[in-house]
């Protein structure tokens, strides 16, 4: 497909964004671009059609393309955090939870909203590993050449990560049981 | 559900939140107009062309240094002040052997300008042209950084390609003026690989846990470009250079006098 679009042929471009727009959009509103999220999209397969001359014949298409929506969301961030009040960015460094989820109890759904919010206070790179590697699923390969760093950095801050969550969890139970 | 067996390890818990938590975020689909959106945005723009057998070669072959870059450029060196001794094409075959960032390369001789306090001239570089800041910051792909210290720069200005950009300061650094500073930022590949002809007149040092570079000499500057053209840019300013790498981009910071003060400076980029 990268190959018709280079040989001219610009409908085959709208293709790929119909192929990979849902999952670029949900990279970009995983990695924080909130409000932004559809411009950030737009604008990021504007930079990949214009960088498609640097795309390597049998790479895979959509981590680099990722890339490219990772690194906008980065940009409209810092826009962004000119423009409004820092609480405001911050509540939607990941998207809010779906009303819709029917299997969920009252409680279960509390007990995710908190989860939500301790994800939301890690550290910005190890967030961001784990929006990848855990709410999009790539793997450790993709999510480096997502984020532009190296393999071994993917896997030193998804530990410290997971570790820090697990924490967490375990301050809260003990919590639970003080309070109770 | 994972909770429900009552799993031993907490870190098991955490997992299957995640899971949960993956499955429960409300993400809209696309927007239906997207395709036919970006189809108007790109009718005018050139069929981006394909990078040449050569330079998918290349490519890869950078690729495959840039994972082992530390030995690469080991080797790399080796063999470029080998080849350079004995052959005229060595400087081709030196930049080949750059990986697809950045590579330095001594100077003969400096070039005029580089007497300190000279005025730099970034305009006169091929296909430079003078742009707002927030403009610059929509046409490349990549976050385009401002180092708090320095203040907002004079002037602004990108590459061909859209992919480089460089910032200057007429008046330098203002705790110590002394002559310009130019900060170039450019969509450069994880880990610039340092070639030099006289590896001595390169200091390592850390910034941000990656490695930085700090030169002594001015030296040209030689990047590739998205559509995989290769272009040279020689020092405009001045003094030492720091080199180093910030996510998807590589900077360069010429101009600031010692070390030390360079690395503040670039520590303070936002």
């Amino acid at each position: 497909m990268v190959s018709r679009v280079r040989s001219g042929d610009r409908a085959a471009f709208a293709i790929l964004v119909r192929r990979h727009g849902d999952i670029a959009c949900r990279t970009a509103a995983v990695l924080g671009a909130g409000a932004d999220t559809d411009d950030v999209v737009q604008e990021a397969f504007v930079k990949a059609f214009r960088a498609l001359g640097s795309f390597r014949t049998g790479a895979q298409f959509r981590p680099w393309l990722l890339r490219i929506v990772a690194n906008e969301t980065r940009n409209a961030r810092r826009t962004a955090g000119r423009r409004v009040a820092r609480e405001t960015a911050g509540a939607l460094l990941l998207p809010p939870l779906s009303e819709h989820v029917t299997d969920e109890t009252v409680r279960a759904h509390e007990d995710l909203e908190l989860f939500r919010s301790r994800v939301m206070d890690l550290p910005e790179a190890q967030r961001l590993v784990v929006a990848c590697r855990f709410l999009l699923d790539l793997d450790e390969a993709q999510t480096a050449q997502v984020l532009g760093i190296s393999r071994g950095t993917v896997k030193s801050r998804t530990h410290r990560a997971v570790a820090r969550l697990r924490d967490a969890l375990a301050g809260q139970v003990h919590e639970e049981v003080g309070s109770g | 559900m994972a909770e429900s067996r009552q799993l031993p390890e907490e870190e098991d818990a955490v997992l299957a939140r995640l899971a949960r938590l993956s499955a429960a975020l409300a993400v809209d689909p696309a927007p239906d107009e997207l395709a036919a959106v970006v189809r108007d945005r790109i009718r005018t723009l050139p069929v981006p062309a394909p990078r040449s057998p050569m330079g998918e070669g290349v490519a890869r072959l950078t690729d495959r240094l840039r994972r082992h870059w530390r030995v690469a450029t080991a080797v790399a060196v080796a063999l470029l002040l080998g080849l350079l001794a004995v052959s005229p094409a060595g400087a081709r075959i030196a930049q080949w052997l750059g990986i697809a960032g950045i590579q330095i390369v001594q100077e003969s001789a400096p070039p005029e300008s580089d007497a300190r306090g000279g005025q730099p001239d970034p305009a006169s570089a091929d296909g430079f042209r003078e742009i707002g800041l927030d403009q610059a910051r929509t046409l490349v792909s990549f976050p385009l950084g401002l180092p708090g210290e320095l203040g907002p720069p004079t002037r602004v200005l990108i590459g061909p390609g859209d992919d480089v950009v460089s910032m200057v300061w007429a008046d330098g650094d203002p705790t110590n003026p002394d002559g310009p500073i130019r900060l170039d930022q450019l969509a450069g590949t994880p880990d610039p690989a340092v070639i030099k002809k006289y590896f001595a007149d390169v200091e390592f040092a850390e910034l941000g846990g990656h490695d930085a570079y700090w030169l002594r000499a001015p030296h040209p500057l030689v990047y590739t470009d998205s559509s995989g053209v290769e272009h040279t840019e020689r020092s405009r300013i001045a003094g030492p250079t720091l080199i180093w790498q910030d996510g998807p981009v590589t900077l360069r910071l010429e101009g600031v006098g010692t070390e030390q003060r360079a690395l503040q400076i670039a520590r303070t980029l936002g």
